[in-house]
């Protein structure tokens, strides 16, 4: 008597279950408190009653030493990951199709696209930003080192993992920079901002140590949604 | 000559005409397994062992068990995780165990996600545990939000790195010396995978460069979310220092499955593998 293995290589108990239970879609526990079932599961050769006692902590377990020393790992705090009351499913990516729904531009939501409306280009800075141009879409830009930055900059250890945003509002067709509550500052024209401030085309945006001149798209000269009227 | 052999005697110094011989006990693994479908309409997660069951083909090629948890909510989940167990269990059968186990580890965690790439071109994946108990030693590969614990000595070690925004977000915070975690922690996003099997691009999965000793008493733990999300730290400390790994099974269903009318509870996959003689 003992266990056994199904092909996909489950383990159960063949006097209990006439197949594998977890090859039937996994619902079933399977019971060990079935009669004539023996202590314990029967290890190759030795499992049963010959292993030693289970190791008990000294004076049980208190918070303590779990919560606090011993869970190592990436846990910053052990019982972050923990709340029962959460839907707590393994979530895929965000831009999976039929995944869950993610917050939208109202442009996106109107027009359904996102649009180009502006650049940050850089001027000065890390050997591999200077040069380049980040584009600037039809919603609130998060320009920082985080990954999940819109304009990301690298290389330059000063600037915040968000450091800043861009918003730009189609109806007033302005463009106006946010400073997030960070401890760099941000720089317009060369004057510390820390409310969010209009800016204008070839202004200079400096975050640490980088900078960036801003090139606006739309003006009074172009609209996408003037554009997408015409269309209509 | 094998350098490593499982078992035998051997000489040990002393006078030459009384020859005391030690006898080295190999390990033996107990093993068992749990897994239950909450109240999900499907199971998505898949687990398998390898030689589960084969004292010699353990001391030869080393005992294997993988987890796979699907990606709740998309189509192809199912599929996603039974395919990442079979490619590992079907790898690791051509593994060259004198050769670099933990790179073949990776190859076989690549080879599965261009599989499940392949069959779902982006639109389902699977997390990955998978661990390789081989002359007394701990090898692992994982990618995504499974859990692996180890406990040894009364003290409960998570092992794995967790693959998902949240963390990636404590990374990027860390390193820019801003500790305000909490203002990052209730946010939706935070539990999306960002490396797992189907991504198509799987390059860096978390694992043992050297493999980790082991000792008798230890339990190695792999676990969905679905356990390690519901049940806290001490409740699986408790759960391990039940006298048998069946009883710890028990238990740990017993708590999962107390389920209050209504509420919401993962699939839920456990594999528990205890060091003993």
């Amino acid at each position: 008597m003992g266990y056994t293995t199904c092909p996909n290589g489950h383990l159960y108990d063949p006097e209990q279950y006439a197949s594998c239970p977890h090859c039937n879609g996994g619902s079933n526990m399977i019971d060990f408190t079935g009669g004539g079932y023996p202590q314990g599961t029967i290890a190759p050769g030795s499992f049963g009653g010959d292993y030693p006692q289970g190791t008990v902590a000294p004076n049980g377990f208190g918070g303590g030493g779990v919560q606090n020393e011993k869970i190592m790992g990436t846990h910053a705090d052990p019982s972050a990951g923990f709340n029962p009351d959460e839907v707590n499913k393994t979530v895929a990516p965000s831009d999976y199709s039929g995944g869950p729904s993610k917050t939208i531009a109202v442009f996106e939501a109107e027009q359904g696209f996102v649009p180009v409306v502006g650049w940050l280009v850089c001027t000065e800075g890390n050997k591999e930003e200077k040069g380049k141009s980040f584009n600037l879409l039809s919603k609130r830009n998060k320009i920082g080192r985080d990954r999940e930055s819109d304009v990301r900059i690298t290389g330059d250890n000063a600037i915040s993992g968000y450091n800043a945003s861009i918003a730009f509002d189609e109806e007033e067709c302005s463009f106006t920079l946010i400073p997030s509550d960070t401890a760099n500052n941000v720089r317009i024209n060369g004057k510390a901002v820390y409310v969010p401030t209009t800016i204008v085309a070839y202004d200079e945006i400096r975050l640490g140590v980088t900078h960036l001149v801003f090139v606006p798209f739309c003006s009074e000269r172009f609209s996408w949604g003037k554009k997408a009227e015409d269309k209509v | 000559m094998n350098p490593y052999p499982n078992s035998g005697t051997y000489p040990v110094p002393g006078e030459q005409d009384m020859m005391p011989t030690v006898e080295i006990r190999p390990f033996t693994y107990q093993i068992s397994n749990l897994q239950g479908i909450g109240t999900c309409e499907r199971q998505e997660d898949s687990f398998g062992f390898v030689n589960a069951l084969d004292d010699e083909k353990i001391s030869r090629r080393g005992l294997l068990a993988v987890l796979a948890d699907g990606m709740g909510g998309m189509s192809g989940g199912k599929l996603a995780s039974e395919t990442t167990v079979a490619t590992m269990r079907g790898d690791f059968e051509e593994f060259d165990m004198s050769g670099d186990i933990p790179r073949q580890l990776c190859s076989a965690a690549a080879k599965a996600d261009d599989i499940v790439f392949g069959q779902l071109a982006g639109k389902g994946g699977s997390t990955l545990i998978a661990c390789l108990f081989y002359r007394e030693k701990l090898y692992f590969v994982s990618a995504g939000d499974s859990f692996l614990y180890l406990m040894r000595n009364g003290s409960l070690y998570r092992i794995n790195a967790e693959h998902n925004v949240l963390h990636r977000k404590f990374e990027d915070r860390i390193a820019d010396k801003d500790i305000s975690l909490r203002s990052i922690t209730n946010e939706r996003e935070n539990r999306a995978v960002t490396r797992y099997i189907g991504c198509g691009k799987l390059r860096d999965p978390d694992r043992f460069v050297r493999p980790l000793p082991l000792y008798v008493g230890d339990i190695v733990m792999l676990c969905s979310d679905g356990v390690a999300n519901v049940l806290p730290p001490e409740r699986i400390v408790e759960a391990l220092e039940s006298p048998s790994v069946d009883e710890m099974c028990r238990m740990m269903n017993a708590e999962i499955s107390d389920n209050p009318t209504g509420q919401y509870r993962d699939n839920y996959t456990a594999l528990l593998i205890r060091c003993a003689y």
